[in-house]
């Protein structure tokens, strides 16, 4: 019996050392990714330079650029303050001062980002706005979608949204500010030449009101513009573009690229650690971030409601919250500078069909853009609302499967827990902090002189 | 024990006396160079010995009572004495590849169907439970899957020695007629105390069984009936899941829908001098194993799930059985009562001069509910399954029984966007298995997993061993 017990015993351990003989997986790519997922990864990188905006001809101008900065960085054309400074929030001047809220007011730092608005969710200009500002760095790299929920198909007329909506001034108002200013450059970039009964003391100056626009309904702004002539009227919008493409063409060169992951999938091994990989194998798999984050930009922009709640002192409340895509379709629907719109320089473009009034889809009630994840690690606060502070918390959120009160809409059907361990919320951080690319050109960043 | 300890002591010494002297026994030690010992001192020391071995005597006589008063004690203490059995399983297992029994579909290569409705990572080729490495059914590592998720082992493809379980089986008479049983594991796994945040999953508790069971006592047939968590009524694995009553270490792929431990109300009924039984049960759920993800405990809708099989037993050998069994409920973990899900199976066992045969053929189908043509199963989750295994062991001598076993599972699995799992996989076991003594018994196998259909072929064969031991 002992013997017999002891061949058993012989047996029992002959069997467990077999088992390290055993064959593995084939051959992985860098130990981590199966072929099939490094096709995959390779959809998201290496950032490729910037492809060509048919829909704006100036957008690779580099002197339509520099005027586009000086543009940027300008604050003479904004109106007057509606909120202004408590000595905490960050405002940008006294109630009712003018000229004191440009661009860059709200992009601010290398990033690009507001960290003056405090509290820091939501951006405080001319008065407060309801959503936290996006990086521009990179912004070039989305095609058809600006700002957080689609408010317009193509980056030069997306620059024309602030002017009207939150710097106190419309259309005509900067074509006049144009006109003062910077005649000189804009006739020598632009044709046809800014027209000169835009000077007030012009005996045919009442032609253009300092105030006007077709968005102004049946406001001051807005019955000068329906007195105007249409020829009148296309100049202004004619200028009025010119002003956005010479702004996209400067932000066309906010580009950030070759980020450690860039330079990993182009096959430098040791560009991330092994928790960044780790990461990135969640995100292309577990967590299936890259359903939404595709491709180089890392985003589908397309809209998805993610539950993000409505925190935050600014943000829209209870009861109808921020519609998101729902209500942001409404914002160009009729608008002039849309890509197809009679100022797009390329009206044969793709884009995502604009639905008629009334019939935008409710799915898109608390949808947003998927944003771009490029150099997220730098443009803290997180979401529209701002009201995330780390990557961390934002990976948490996604784990619960997003949000459960307090937002608009229901949530998209790719939105489910997760299932991520303390370490792999760690890896998916460490991951997206190999997004940074290398930092825009300093000259990019500094006011031009004379401002 | 003490006592136990004294009579060894006090039998020591008697060996010891009966040896003789001079063993080194002698209270006074003889002086050296007195070689001649005078007959009086003789006397005098064999009179004193005497009396020693009868006052050792007496002592032995009074331990003897006290321990019989003593053990009587203890039976009135403890009316569980005697009642509480249970076994102990360690193991070893390798579990090829990562571990897991799944890989996804990196680029919908191999189901382009699911593009643009769920995300490739969540499209799923093979099944999370098909590495099963213990007798509970616990499997080596779940990896990223997502129907089940409980992963408290997690081997990532490494060997390791594992403490499958301690069991306690727990049982009292009440009256004649009436029991009461529990059966719960004690499951060790480990778990990273050091990180505060984690959701912590350690050493836990699996309450397996919990019920009454009442014999009516009739003439004519034999009725019992049963209210708690109790054994599935489907197929025969669920009564030989216990590893001390499994001839293999691992369950087979259908175990998963068969060997469940519902809660509710159960009647058995046996006629014909017990050759014809039916069993009869009324659940909260269906009779799917706690792991997988169509299972209730408690109830989350309206209702109840009713499952019966009938089953003969004809006299060939120590017994042929075959049965038919079926369910029909709700789906579990929904709140919608028209979501329909029923099981159908068949079952042979048969017991013959040493040999042992188990065939069993499932079949079963949740429909699921869809929101919309888009998203499909998002509302409840759609699952369709057909599956088979054969055993046969032949028991060579008393101690040594080896056994092989195919298995066989086709199954298809969706929630909306959250997940799908293409299962279609066959199983080759082969293993061997020593009874030594009657509490000791020895499993070792090896599994070899087969992808099938449009799957891809993985690296997930089983190699387990169990040493379990009863008590
Ligand atoms: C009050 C602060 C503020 C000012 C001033 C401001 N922005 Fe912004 N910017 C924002 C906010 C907030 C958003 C997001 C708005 C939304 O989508 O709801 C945004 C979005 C954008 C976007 C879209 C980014 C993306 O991710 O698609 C562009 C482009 C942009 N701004 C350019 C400009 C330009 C050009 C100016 C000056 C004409 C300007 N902004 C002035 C706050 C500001
Ligand atoms: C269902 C589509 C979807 C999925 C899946 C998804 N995201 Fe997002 N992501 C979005 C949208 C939409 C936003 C903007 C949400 C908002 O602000 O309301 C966003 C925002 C973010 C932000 C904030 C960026 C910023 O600058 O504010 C981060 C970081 C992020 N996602 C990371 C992830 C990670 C990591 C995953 C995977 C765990 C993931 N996302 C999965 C759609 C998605």
């Amino acid at each position: 019996m002992q013997i017999f017990r002891r061949v058993l015993m012989v047996g029992f351990a002959a069997l467990t050392a077999v088992g390290g003989g055993c064959q593995d997986e084939s051959s992985l790519v860098d130990g981590v990714f199966t072929e099939a997922e490094m096709t995959t990864v390779r959809t998201l990188g290496p950032l490729p330079p910037p492809a060509v905006d048919t829909t704006n001809r100036y957008g690779d101008d580099a002197k339509v650029a520099q005027l586009g900065q000086r543009l940027f960085f300008d604050p003479g054309y904004s109106g007057a303050i509606v909120t202004g400074s408590d000595g905490k929030n960050g405002g940008l001047g006294a109630k009712g001062e003018t000229g004191k809220v440009s661009c860059r007011s709200c992009h601010l730092g290398d990033w690009m980002i507001d960290n003056r608005s405090q509290p820091n969710g939501t951006s405080l200009g001319i008065d407060w706005f309801f959503r936290n500002s996006p990086s521009l760095v990179n912004v070039t790299y989305y095609d058809e979608q600006f700002g957080w929920v689609g408010f317009n198909d193509d980056l030069w007329g997306k620059n024309l949204i602030p002017a009207e909506f939150v710097m106190g001034t419309d259309r005509s108002g900067i074509v006049h500010y144009l006109y003062k200013k910077y005649k000189a450059e804009y006739n020598a970039l632009f044709s046809p030449p800014l027209p000169d009964a835009l000077d007030p003391t012009h005996p045919e100056a009442a032609r253009f009101p300092m105030s006007a626009t077709p968005i102004g309904g049946t406001g001051p702004a807005g019955l000068a513009w329906k007195a105007m002539t249409a020829a009148d009227q296309d100049s202004i919008n004619r200028a009025y573009a010119n002003f956005g493409k010479a702004l996209a063409a400067y932000e066309r060169l906010l580009v950030s690229r070759n980020a450690p992951f860039d330079r990993y999938v182009s096959g430098e091994l040791s560009a991330i650690s092994t928790s960044a990989k780790r990461g990135l194998k969640l995100f292309i798999g577990k967590a299936a971030c890259n359903a939404c984050h595709s491709e180089a930009n890392f985003s589908d922009e397309k809209f998805h409601n993610t539950g993000v709640s409505q925190i935050g002192m600014y943000v829209l409340k209870a009861p109808d919250f921020d519609p998101g895509r729902f209500g942001g379709v409404d914002v160009y629907r009729d608008w002039d500078f849309k890509a197809q719109g009679a100022y797009s320089d390329d009206r044969s473009v793709k884009r995502d069909p604009i639905p008629a009034a009334g019939q935008v889809d409710v799915k898109l009630k608390g949808a947003f853009r998927t944003k771009g994840l490029r150099n997220v690690a730098m443009t803290a606060p997180y979401m529209h609302t701002g009201h995330m502070t780390t990557l961390k918390e934002v990976v948490e959120f996604y784990n619960q499967g997003g949000g459960t009160r307090d937002f608009a809409g229901g949530k998209d059907p790719l939105m489910k827990p997760l299932n991520l361990t303390a370490t792999e919320i760690d890896d998916l951080v460490a991951f997206m902090q190999t997004l940074t690319g290398q930092p825009v050109p300093a000259a990019l960043l500094q006011t031009p002189a004379g401002l | 024990m003490a006592t136990v300890t004294a009579h060894a002591s006090l039998l020591w010494l008697l060996f010891l006396l009966s040896i003789g002297p001079g063993v080194g026994f002698a209270e006074e030690p003889v002086p050296a160079g007195e070689r001649m010992v005078p007959e009086r001192e003789f006397v005098a020391q064999s009179e004193r010995l005497n009396r020693e071995i009868q006052k050792l005597r007496q002592d032995i006589d009074a331990l003897r009572e006290e321990q019989t008063a003593q053990s009587q004690q203890l039976r009135t203490l403890s009316p569980l004495a005697g009642r509480i059995t249970g076994y102990l399983d360690f193991g070893f297992f390798y579990v090829s590849g990562d571990g897991t029994g799944i890989r996804y579909d990196a680029g919908y290569q191999n189901f382009p169907e699911y593009r643009g409705l769920v995300p490739d990572s969540w499209v799923f080729m093979g099944d999370p439970l098909a590495t099963m490495i213990n007798s509970r059914g616990d499997p080596a590592n779940t990896g990223d899957s997502r129907a089940i998720t409980f992963n408290p082992i997690h081997s990532d493809g490494k060997p390791s020695f594992i403490m499958n379980n301690v069991n306690l089986a727990l049982f009292s008479g009440i009256t004649e007629n009436l029991q009461v049983n529990a059966l719960i594991d004690f499951v060790p796994r480990g778990r990273n105390v050091s990180n505060s945040n984690a959701v912590f999953l350690g050493d836990y508790i699996d309450v397996k069984l919990a019920y009454a069971e009442y014999n009516v006592p009739l003439q004519r047939f034999g009725l019992s009936l049963t209210v708690g968590k109790f054994d599935s009524v489907l197929g025969y694995e669920y009564r030989v899941q216990e590893s001390p009553d499994r001839i293999t270490v691992t369950p087979s792929l259908i175990c998963r829908y068969t060997c469940g431990r519902p809660l509710g109300l159960k009647a058995r009924f046996r006629f014909l001098d017990e050759r014809l039984s039916l069993n009869l049960a009324l659940t909260n759920g269906s009779n799917f194993i706690e792991q997988f993800p169509i299972y209730d405990e408690v109830d989350s809708n309206y209702f109840q799930t009713g499952s019966g099989r009938l089953a003969y037993k004809f006299p060939v050998g120590a017994g042929l059985e075959i049965g038919v069994s079926g369910s029909v409920g709700v789906q579990d973990q929904q709140p919608s009562k028209d979501v329909l899900q029923w099981h159908v199976g068949v079952d042979l066992h048969l017991d013959y001069r040493g040999l042992d045969i188990q065939a069993e053929f499932v079949q079963g189908r949740a429909s699921g509910k869809s929101s919309s043509d888009a998203v499909r199963c998002d509302e409840a989750q759609c699952l369709e399954y057909r599956g088979a295994y054969g055993l046969v062991a032949y028991r060579i001598t008393n101690w040594l029984m080896p056994y092989a076993r195919v298995d066989w599972r086709e199954a298809l699995h969706e929630s909306g966007a959250s997940f799908v799992y293409q299962s279609n996989a066959m199983r080759v076991t082969g293993g061997l298995r020593f009874e030594i003594g009657t509490a000791v018994i020895l499993k070792a196998e090896y599994t070899h997993v087969r992808e099938l259909g449009r799957l891809i072929e993985f690296p997930d064969d089983v190699l387990v061993s169990s040493l379990v031991i009863k008590y």
